[in-house]
């Protein structure tokens, strides 16, 4: 394996390290930091290749001041294990592939990266409250505690268990789930408008006259809005929160 | 559970502008601090004394890592916060890549930035935007920090031990 095989092959882009070591850079960024997300890639000359950070992913959390605890750690590498990636003591993030597997196995890294950036990006000292909260606090304000369930799971298509995390009127025949999406950045957060995108065929395909409501957080670009909206209208009512009331009187009606 | 967090421009500059004095350790030496979560990393967080006050959330901090793995350089970055919130700092030592997507009508703007650099904040984006700059010793990239976070008093930059066990009395 050599940086050429590596770039042709992957369209990464590649800096021998050493003999057996090279740097991969990606397009990915951090998220919460434009900084890129990359790994090393280590040949042992017998097909085994180990992929690691160099703990530089919970370095750049640390310098956002991120307090990385035992118990943070446990969570991100809780995240890390269904990619067959973990932190090590060391705080690198680490994983091992054969040379056959590496085009995937990178793949799974850099999605596992953002999920990580993601997941990081929760734990900002002193941070607002998340949006979800703050539709929480909308939905409480304006309608009757009896009438709000929170984290509402009810079963898809497929049988598996999905989760709103509010409904209104739950298990009635007008009820509505709702899914807030919050803004990243200049975007809305990618990560979760595919994951209700998937949530939503399944839940109208086994529940088709219940009315599902995406809330989104304002803040978004025009363009990445719209993108969103054309993504989930075929399975919501979408709604960009503009003020309390408004959000009250359509979930209310 | 929170998530990220923006100051605005005008705070941002307000603090930089306003004169902070760095209230933490006397020296390096004293001040380094390990962790066990990521023990190639070092840390010193110091309070800053803002026109006779310290204020929750305004603090300096320095990081510094080894490689882990022992295949690239030490790691450095300084940051100077506000309502905990980064707005200025310099990183060196990574191979990764920063890229401005903010400030459109900037000098760097859309360019890739290499490490060391510079990050400042802009009238559009309070954290974002960085600014290439040219290597040098990490003591000076520490009183390049200080002049532009705008920090009197702080220690000269010494390097952390060699060990975390080193820190133990």
């Amino acid at each position: 394996m050599n940086c050429m095989h590596i770039k042709e092959a992957l369209g990464y882009q590649c800096t021998p390290v050493k003999e057996g070591v090279f740097f991969l850079n990606s397009a990915f960024t951090h998220g919460y930091d434009p900084e890129s997300l990359g790994a090393y890639v280590v040949d042992d000359g017998q097909g085994k290749l180990t992929i690691t950070d160099d703990g530089n992913q919970l370095f750049t959390a640390q310098t956002h001041g991120v307090n990385i605890t035992p118990r943070r750690i446990r969570k991100l590498d809780e995240l890390l294990s269904a990619y067959q990636l973990s932190i090590k003591n060391t705080g690198e993030v680490t994983g091992t592939c054969r040379e056959e597997e590496v085009g995937h196995f990178l793949s799974r890294y850099f999605e596992a990266s953002i999920r990580l950036s993601d997941a990081i990006s929760e734990m900002f000292p002193g941070a607002p409250k998340s949006f979800e909260d703050r539709v929480g606090d909308i939905l409480n304000k304006g309608l009757t505690k009896q009438r709000i369930t929170r984290n509402f799971t009810t079963q898809g298509s497929s049988g598996h268990q999905l989760t709103f995390p509010f409904a209104i009127d739950a298990n009635t025949d007008h009820a509505k789930v709702i899914q807030p999406i919050s803004t990243r950045g200049q975007d809305p957060r990618w990560s979760t408008v595919m994951q209700t995108l998937g949530k939503l065929v399944e839940f109208k395909q086994a529940h088709e006259s219940t009315q599902a409501f995406v809330i989104l957080e304002p803040g978004a670009n025009a363009e990445g809005a719209a993108q969103a909206k054309a993504a989930l209208v075929k399975y919501a009512n979408i709604l960009e929160l503009s003020s309390d009331d408004l959000l009250i009187n359509r979930l209310a009606a | 559970m929170g998530k990220t967090k923006r100051v605005s421009y005008a705070l941002a500059t307000e603090f930089i502008h306003k004169e902070k004095t760095w209230v933490g350790p006397k020296t390096f030496a004293k001040g380094w601090v390990g962790s066990d979560s990521t023990p190639s990393t070092f840390k010193i967080r110091a309070p800053l004394e803002v026109e006779g006050m310290i204020i929750e959330g305004c603090f300096a901090e320095v990081l510094y890592k080894r490689s882990p793995s022992g295949l690239a350089r030490d790691t450095f970055s300084a940051s100077f916060f506000v309502d905990n919130a980064r707005i200025v700092g310099i990183d060196d030592g990574k191979p990764s890549t920063h890229t401005n997507r903010v400030g459109a009508d900037l000098d760097h703007y859309g360019q890739i930035i290499p490490h060391p650099h510079l990050h400042l904040p802009i009238e559009s984006a309070s954290y974002g935007y960085a600014i290439p700059l040219v290597p040098m010793s990490t003591p000076a990239l520490w009183q390049l920090f200080l002049n532009e976070a705008g920090i009197r008093s702080a220690p000269d930059f010494t390097m952390p031990p060699e060990e975390q066990g080193s820190l133990l009395p």
